[in-house]
């Protein structure tokens, strides 16, 4: 096992007596693509900001490469970050803003032009090389700032929401310039964002950020069908959640019944089933089976690839479901039978609800 | 809305008219001072066109020597000037300093009181100082007037950064003398060349604290004009008002061309 590249170490920081980061812990391997992924106000800027050394924490260490830079000054860090606002100089061109990290490092002229010729050709910005940043377009910008903060070699790259000044359509050709390039490179990459999607879509682990503490740190996959606790749960998208009593090893929903879950663990008390709108099947007749509500359709919106449905139990309970296209609509007040499949019930034991985001 | 009558047109005009002509009035009575010839008794204009005057004043004044005494002095102060306001208005700018707004207070006060109340402690410290006489001197004086207005734009310029820029800059590998060199000077320079017109032109148009410490070596353009019009030449105090003009109004254009007059105005807002 070979050390993480990057470290932080029980790293606190508050405003007063408002804490920003709780000990936060976290160990990124080299060249991995590692997202910190949390609502607005959960630290997450602020541990980016400890990283690049624009503010130094209260206590805690940060380690690259095993050496502690938690008093190295920002700009011998030698990290490089793509900025939401893209943050290029107005007063540079292009070419120029790309070869301003490596003229403050006093590169030699020819070496330097031939680097930023290099890296304009990487993202395809030749034919801009002479143009200034209020001339092209937010997309434009933006690969100009990803370029700048990479044609070094960066010891880490970070980036802070850098898609999310751009229209949704770039977005994800800029998501994608992201990955092609920074995998390319082998170079660690911290990504902060709220966009769950996007850190789904990008990252090697994502690390859920909450009140200033990762509260679960884990693969994209693991984070998504496993969450930790409600806060992850609802954070990356579970559409559905069942209150649930279980008492030995069998859960029940008020008014519905028994409803059997695969993964309840040594779980009792009050809880909460997550469950995925995609993973909801609704049927209008269907031979009777275990974890089958009925229900009345509410509402349904046709969304070009799949149909959403809001259906409501006698109960009260209501569930969302994704349906494909190509099965039969259910008309609005029709009567459908919603199976939630066993394996794909997530329980999670209910917190106080002052700790959910 | 009823649309405006010919009438009513016409009195707008009138009153616009009536305004320009009242504003122009001296500066018409100076360019016929200054260039006209045999305008006695009741004649309404000069019987005789001429460019004389400007000969008599350059007979009788050592203009070159004036206007580069006017020149070195306005430099100097200029440079005094933008060396004390940028750092002020950037402590003002980026740092929450207590009582910022006191302070700002204070540094426009000179500018908003008669120059004559506190020209004699001029006068005295030049004197004392051994001072009066000299460029130096004078241009500290003028210090007085110019930084005021310096501070003024360059606060708000200083406040307009974009701090996204600023931590660009360091991540980017800029220690803290490479950041002010490659970022915030370029990105400053319009409120830094604005300051420095403001200085200069502070120092150009000053006559009341000038004549406290000016001496024979010394003399600016707004001092030779009033020793001239004080001596009777009024033909040649004309010309030489002309002389004073025009560089004024080279700045003036100067000024509008590189910032737009309702920018500037905001930027005095925000300070």
């Amino acid at each position: 096992m070979t050390a993480p590249w990057l470290e932080v170490r029980g790293v606190s920081k508050s405003w007063g007596r408002l804490a920003a980061l709780s000990e936060v812990n976290l160990a990124v391997e080299q060249g991995m693509f590692v997202s910190l992924l949390g609502p607005s106000g959960c630290g997450k800027t602020t541990l980016l900001r400890l990283i690049t050394g624009h503010l130094s924490p209260d206590s805690g260490r940060i380690l690259v490469d095993g050496n502690d830079i938690t008093r190295v000054p920002t700009h011998r860090r030698n990290m490089g970050m793509v900025f939401q606002s893209f943050a290029l100089f107005p007063h540079l061109t292009v070419a120029d803003n790309i070869a301003f990290p490596l003229a403050v490092r006093g590169l030699p002229e020819a070496q330097l032009r031939a680097q930023v010729a290099e890296a304009l050709a990487m993202v395809h910005l030749e034919p801009y090389r002479d143009a200034y940043p209020r001339q092209l377009s937010g997309g434009q910008q933006q690969r100009v700032g990803l370029t700048r903060a990479i044609v070094y070699r960066p010891t880490i790259l970070l980036l802070d929401e850098p898609l999310s000044n751009l229209d949704a359509g770039l977005r994800e050709e800029m998501r994608m310039e992201i990955s092609q390039v920074t995998r390319r490179l082998g170079i660690t990459a911290i990504y902060v964002t709220h966009d769950q999607r996007e850190a789904l879509a990008l990252s090697d682990a994502i690390a859920v950020m909450n009140h200033g503490r990762i509260v679960q740190f884990g693969s994209p996959e693991g984070i998504y069908r496993r969450p930790a606790n409600e806060f992850v749960a609802r954070f990356v998208g579970y559409a559905n959640a069942l209150p649930v009593d279980i008492a030995a090893g069998i859960a029940t929903v008020a008014g519905v019944g028994v409803i059997a879950a695969d993964a309840l663990r040594d779980l009792s008390g009050p809880a909460t089933l997550f469950l995925h709108a995609g993973d909801v099947r609704l049927d209008a007749d269907a031979a009777p089976g275990p974890n089958q509500v009925p229900c009345r359709v509410v509402d349904l919106a046709f969304m070009g690839d799949h149909v959403e449905y809001v259906v409501e139990h006698a109960s009260g309970l209501r569930l969302k479901a994704h349906a494909p296209i190509d099965d039969a609509p259910h008309a609005r007040g029709s009567t459908v039978l919603a199976t939630l499949p066993a394996d794909k019930l997530v329980p999670v034991a209910r917190q106080a609800p002052a700790a959910i985001g | 809305m009823a649309l405006p009558t010919f009438g009513r047109r016409l009195g707008g005009a009138a009153l616009l008219a009536a305004f320009v002509l009242f504003i122009t009035l001296p500066f018409v009575m100076v360019l016929l001072e200054a260039f006209g010839s045999e305008w006695f008794g009741m004649r309404l204009l000069p019987k005789v066109w001429t460019l004389k005057w400007f000969g008599w004043a350059a007979a009788t004044v050592d203009i070159g020597q004036v206007l580069i005494n006017t020149a070195v002095i306005a430099v100097l102060a200029t440079i005094v000037s933008l060396l004390l306001a940028i750092p002020t208005a950037w402590a003002i700018a980026r740092y929450r300093l207590p009582l910022a707004s006191l302070l700002m207070g204070a540094i426009l006060f000179p500018r908003m009181i008669p120059e004559i109340t506190f020209a004699l402690g001029v006068a005295r410290l030049s004197y004392d100082l051994g001072l009066s006489n000299t460029y130096v001197g004078i241009a500290l004086a003028h210090v007085i007037l110019a930084a005021p207005f310096a501070v003024l734009v360059l606060t708000s310029t200083f406040e307009g950064m974009d701090d996204r820029l600023l931590e660009a800059g360091t991540v980017l590998g800029c220690n803290t003398a490479q950041l002010f060199r490659r970022v915030i000077l370029p990105l400053a320079l319009p409120g830094i060349v604005a300051a420095a017109l403001f200085s200069f032109l502070s120092s150009y148009n000053d006559f009341v604290l000038t004549l406290m410490v000016y001496g024979p070596d010394t003399v600016t353009l707004p001092v030779q004009t009033y020793l001239s019009i004080g001596n009777g030449y009024l033909s040649v105090a004309g010309a030489i008002s002309v002389i004073l003009l025009v560089p004024s109004f080279l700045f003036l254009l100067l000024l509008m061309r590189m910032v737009k007059p309702e920018n500037l105005l905001g930027g005095l807002k925000g300070a």
